[in-house]
């Protein structure tokens, strides 16, 4: 494995960034699809938010009436295009049916909560999961690949809101440690945390342990051992790198789940995050927020994808090659097929 | 003409070897055949469910409420005085249709889109990654309760709710695995001897790439019945009284602190299937691993 | 039995609190409190006086805005109505008192009711407000309403009560239409309010009704700082009452409830009012031409006769509930208490046995819809073993709030339906909620359920009519219901209010949500 040279790297840099930019334009289309996916879901999705508002007791014409006010007997053409115009024309998430705030207002008051639940888990998942994933692989079939493997089974198994009810239990009501709900310091982040952290440790520690496997087990791992290395160097300088693709797939999924997947988490512990702001929206049928929020997560997520297909980039010299030999392998590959 | 046929001929007999050969290193491996048979027994008591279960799932007794495991009721009783025994081997039904079905429809569909994009790269690969950047940047349960909202909740509109999030994952991990992959020598090589590119995938790419897969869709079956139990949680999903397990999770939970049996015996089974897939997925990707053939 | 008679206690003691006059006698202890926390199930999300409604808001409501009158227990007083007369079939005219001021020092006059009924009007997001036809200011302190039709029993205070008034001045001075900073005529300002956590109001300590005698139990303002501690996860209710986080929630589980009655696990400083729901859960059949219901008593009556209604109490209410004997229930003023004693779909599987023998069911499974919330699920699943005992096969389809809504008019939809209603005043009103036709008509081409009679329609309408509202246009609409079985009350539910014991007498509003200000505190 030949380390590419300072021009190539120059060479390799550029076109990163011209890499980088293409994305970024791309995520304007893909966000336009979202915009449509999740408009037409909504639309069509039964029950209606003009009788959510006026409550049990209203009747069918008071409750035609005020569809007619919100503008929801619109055709579905005309709904949907002036939604887009209004999101990507004039930057507008539109103000929620209920709650007399624009969406954009409220998705950037919650963003905080929800943003560092998932950054805490992340992270938690990074320190933890991988070194389990690491040890196991190491001692394949060894104790200590069992009790990893035992550990990471457990947290696969172990439904989330189950674990946090248990947590409250013990932390909050037993011993009274920790705030059994709520939001306020960093105390009140340790227990939702835990909870949601834990499926997330387990399958870093699976997809590590299977990929460093692999990667343990090819050509030139071997050949690292015939030379000599050292069991460390082979495993932080050759093996962990090959198998960090698949691993950093794994981490950024999970961040993707975390932002708008921690509803349980959120519910369980009262905390207002956007996953619990875009749910009760669903059930309320307060489409701006459902829209809104979901846009918001997915340009989020597009850009964390984003950043993990860059470091895709840099960790795999694979990958790396193929930014400058695309055409050429075009040609080659082609040429071959006849 | 006659060259491609007994290139055909030969890669058939290799693969036959080679199916024998996983089995064998398969049945080698004592966990994963320990999850293989838990899984089986599983199936089959799902099936004999009907005639097996010592009570109606649903049949009420509301003189025993909250009845813990005694010999009368094996796992005891719950809010309506329903034998959990006779519900968990009757939603075993329910809860292993879901998780498999959902998990195998997103994960064939996920593999089709990811095998070929993979492999072309270029003009197709942009394209359609950004239809799956789509589907995927809509966080997965958010899209799953939209859906199940949409649908409503029943046991197919469940499954479709379940995967159509699955989707993008697998395309992402097979693309990334085959993007690695693509450059390796024996892909040229079975270029040079002009290998269809169908075949290229099926014979070649896919063997090499699907290890990660293969580890994916075993928690993607626990996942999913964990999903499913979310959903519950959220008040969607699988109709009562079919007593699918995360249902019954969920119903269970405020009734957790006194009755713990309730959620013990739900969950433990939900636990049980995700424990036994897990080693069998783990078996099976020993024993798939083309790299460890010599 | 121990505990019912507690929580009868309670409710008598509350009335008590609530009947004001009453009030001086606790008020000469202390009974005030200098802060009390309440447990809530969701966020108040938008406290604008006219947003629509929602769970969390309800719970807020009263704490912060007034209305021009109140209602407790069946009888009406002013709040900021001083005096309200008839003037003719479609007029009134209402009085105001002549030194009201808001939460912010704003006098209240006139022109402030015009501006807040037409505002809330104009938001299209109160169905009872359609009856106004104009909102004037005749002078200062008095306002005259018309309205288009004449009105109806209850309906002239069911107006007065949809509205929150605000100052026209402080709305203005507002950036965010009050759904944050909302400043009505009570005691209590907004101090601090972290969406989706936490509110917290405050005493101004200047409340404009100097004359205690006038302050009724949805104006006192016995606590001097009130947070409301949003807990989203019901059990979760059951840790913070435990951990004395809150001193008063709503929101218990059932089951946990008898934890904190007297000798339970958590009764130490803690106390329960069970207190009836002025809902009720009803079954409804579906009686549209292709309905088998429509020409099929007997399939009508042999399911009502297969319902063991205390059986549901127990398994969904811990027996704490009641078995009702009407489409509404007995917290109504003009329920009629002898219908407690008469028959009323007693279970009875023979009965109903005889009954399906000599309807015309031929064993296909039929529907029966619901609304998957807690109670109602568990109601549903009962219900569908229920019919099962007698042979009649019953699907459950079980929808989200909103879906249930929707697809309950639509006569494809279902064959039965569960289904909970409640008025905030009398019994003819939650009657109306199904049984009117000239509500529903357009859409069902008859009552909610499909129903084309003109006679019930006509028994209706008379009990309805201000002119004829009585004991007998009453008693006929119940006997006529019971006699054509289109469908029934079966059970009522429960309010779970867990308490420390800081508060000794627990307050609740016509909704039946707490009004922290109207508690009475023990020192």
């Amino acid at each position: 494995m030949r380390l590419p040279s300072f021009r190539e790297r120059k060479g390799v840099f550029i076109l990163m960034w011209k890499y980088i930019i293409k994305r970024l334009l791309w995520m304007i289309p893909v966000l336009l699809g979202i915009s449509i996916v999740i408009f037409t879901i909504m639309y069509f999705c039964p029950g209606d938010p003009a009788a959510s508002i006026l409550g049990n007791s209203a009747t069918p014409a008071a409750i035609a009436e005020k569809r007619a006010e919100m503008g929801l007997d619109q055709p579905y053409m005309v709904r949907l295009l002036s939604y887009l115009n209004q999101v990507f024309l004039h930057f507008d998430l539109g103000d929620s049916y209920f709650q007399n705030q624009s969406v954009m207002s409220g998705i950037l008051y919650r963003l905080p909560y929800t943003a560092t639940i998932a950054f805490i888990c992340i992270l938690l998942q990074i320190v933890i999961g991988t070194p389990l994933g690491i040890t196991a692989a190491v001692h394949q079939n060894g104790l200590a690949d069992r009790i990893c493997m035992v550990i990471a089974l457990a947290g696969v198994s172990i439904p989330g809101f189950w674990l946090a009810m248990m947590l409250v239990l013990f932390f909050a009501v037993k011993l009274g440690w920790l705030p059994p709900y709520g939001v306020g310091g960093l105390q009140y982040f340790i227990l939702p945390c835990v909870a949601n952290a834990f499926a997330g440790i387990a399958s870093q520690a699976r997809q590590t342990r299977s990929s460093m496997l692999e990667v343990i087990r090819s050509d030139y791992i071997v050949t690292a051992r015939a030379k000599g290395l050292s069991e460390r160097e082979i495993l932080y300088k050759h093996a962990l790198p090959n198998a960090l693709i698949p691993i950093i797939t794994v981490v950024g999924n999970g961040m993707g789940m975390m932002l708008g997947g921690t509803v349980v988490i959120e519910s369980v512990f009262s905390i207002p995050g956007i996953g619990m702001y875009t749910t009760s929206a669903i059930n309320n049928r307060d489409y701006p927020i459902v829209m809104g929020g979901v846009l918001f997560l997915g340009a989020l997520f597009s850009l964390i994808m984003l950043l993990v297909d860059v470091i895709y980039a840099y960790v795999d010299p694979r990958i790396k090659a193929q930014y400058e030999g695309q055409q050429k392998s075009w040609r080659r590959r082609k040429k071959a097929n006849g | 003409m006659a060259n491609s046929a007994a290139v055909s001929v030969k890669v058939r007999k290799k693969k036959e070897s080679q199916f024998s050969l996983v089995m064998k290193r398969l049945s080698k491996n004592k966990l994963a055949m320990a999850g293989f048979v838990i899984i089986l027994i599983l199936f089959l008591l799902a099936i004999l469910s009907s005639w097996i279960m010592p009570y109606n799932y649903d049949e009420m007794n509301m003189a025993e409420r909250f009845a813990g495991p005694s010999l009368k009721h094996l796992c005891g009783t719950d809010e309506m005085g329903r034998d959990i025994f006779s519900r968990l081997l009757y939603g075993a039904r329910a809860s292993l249709s879901l998780g498999f079905l959902a998990t195998i429809i997103s994960t064939v569909i996920g593999m089709a889109i990811g095998s070929v994009v993979g492999y072309f790269g270029g003009m197709a690969d942009t394209v359609i990654m950004r239809l799956v950047d789509i589907l995927q940047a809509i966080p997965g349960i958010l899209l799953a309760i939209a859906i199940s909202a949409c649908l409503g909740s029943g046991f197919m509109n469940t499954v479709i709710a379940l995967s159509i999030g699955g989707i993008p994952m697998t395309v992402r991990l097979l693309r990334g695995s085959i993007m690695g992959v693509r450059k390796m020598e024996y892909l040229e090589a079975a270029q040079t001897i002009n290998c269809s590119v169908p075949r290229l995938i099926i014979k070649h790419i896919l063997p090499n790439s699907i290890s990660p897969i293969i580890v994916s869709v075993t928690m993607g079956i626990g996942n999913t019945i964990l999903m499913a139990a979310s959903l519950s949680y959220i008040g969607l999903g699988v109709q009562p009284p079919t007593p699918e397990w995360g249902a019954m999770l969920s119903a269970a939970r405020t009734y957790m602190r006194d009755y713990s049996h309730m959620v013990l015996f739900p969950g433990l089974a939900i636990a049980l299937v995700v424990l036994s897939l897990n080693m069998l997925g783990d078996g099976l990707r020993d024993a798939l691993d083309p790299k460890l053939k010599k | 039995m121990k505990k019912k008679l507690v929580a009868l206690m309670m409710v008598g003691c509350m009335v008590g609190t609530l009947a004001g006059g009453s009030m001086s006698v606790c008020a000469a202890g202390s009974g005030k409190t200098d802060t009390v926390t309440v447990g809530i199930l969701s966020d108040p999300e938008n406290m604008g006086p006219w947003s629509g409604m929602s769970q969390g808001r309800i719970a807020m409501l009263f704490s912060v805005y007034e209305y021009m009158i109140t209602r407790e227990d069946g009888q009406v007083y002013g709040v900021l109505a001083k005096n309200w007369e008839q003037v003719d079939a479609q007029t009134y005219k209402v009085e105001l008192y002549d030194y009201i001021h808001d939460a912010a020092g704003n006098p209240l006059t006139a022109s402030d009711i015009v501006f807040s009924f037409e505002s809330a009007i104009a938001t299209k997001n109160y169905g009872k407000l359609s009856v106004v036809e104009s909102v004037t200011a005749i002078d200062d302190y008095n306002v005259e309403f018309k309205f288009n039709k004449a009105l109806e029993i209850g309906e002239f205070e069911n107006v007065m009560l949809e509205c929150a008034i605000v100052t026209q001045a402080a709305y203005e001075a507002s950036k965010d239409q009050m759904a944050t900073t909302p400043v009505g005529t009570s005691a209590y300002l907004v101090e601090s309010y972290v969406p989706g956590s936490e509110l917290i109001l405050k005493d101004t300590g200047n409340y404009w009704q100097t004359d205690e005698s006038l302050v009724h139990g949805t104006s006192l303002h016995n606590a001097e700082e009130i947070k409301f501690s949003v807990i989203t996860e019901a059990s979760q209710h059951t840790v913070a009452l435990q951990t004395n986080a809150v001193d008063i929630s709503n929101g218990v589980p059932d089951t946990d409830v008898a934890k904190f009655n007297e000798g339970g696990e958590y009764s130490e400083g803690n106390a329960v009012s069970i207190i009836l729901d002025n809902l009720s859960f009803d079954i409804e059949y579906n009686m549209s031409d292709n309905s088998v219901f429509k020409d099929d008593k007997n399939l009508r009556l042999a399911m009502a006769y297969a319902i063991d209604k205390e059986g549901l109490n127990i398994g969904a209410f811990n027996g704490n509930g009641a078995a009702i004997k009407d489409f509404g229930n007995s917290s109504y003023p003009d329920y009629n208490p002898e219908w407690d004693n008469e028959e009323y779909f007693d279970y009875n599987v023979d009965t109903a046995k005889e009954y399906l023998a000599q309807s015309g069911y031929d064993g296909s499974a039929l529907t029966l819809m619901y609304t998957n919330t807690g109670a109602q699920e568990l109601l549903a699943q009962m219900l569908q073993a229920y019919w099962g005992q007698i042979g009649v096969n019953v699907e459950l389809l079980g929808y989200d709030q909103m879906m249930a809504q929707q697809e309950q008019y639509n006569p494809e939809a279902f064959d039965v339906l569960l289904k909970t209603t409640g008025s905030t005043d009398y019994i003819v009103n939650q009657w109306k909620l199904c049984w009117d036709a000239r509500d529903y008509q357009e859409v069902t081409g008859g009552t909610a359920n499909f129903v084309q009679d003109d006679e019930l329609q006509k028994l209706m309408e008379a009990c309805l009519n201000v002119e004829t509202y009585g004991p007998e246009t009453i008693d006929a609409v119940h006997d006529y219901l019971v006699e054509t079985c289109y469908g029934y009350g079966v059970v009522q539910g429960t309010i779970n209010i867990v308490h420390s014991e800081k508060i000794s007498d627990v307050a609740l509003d016509s909704r039946k949500q707490i009004l922290p200000g109207a508690c009475v505190y023990a020192e």
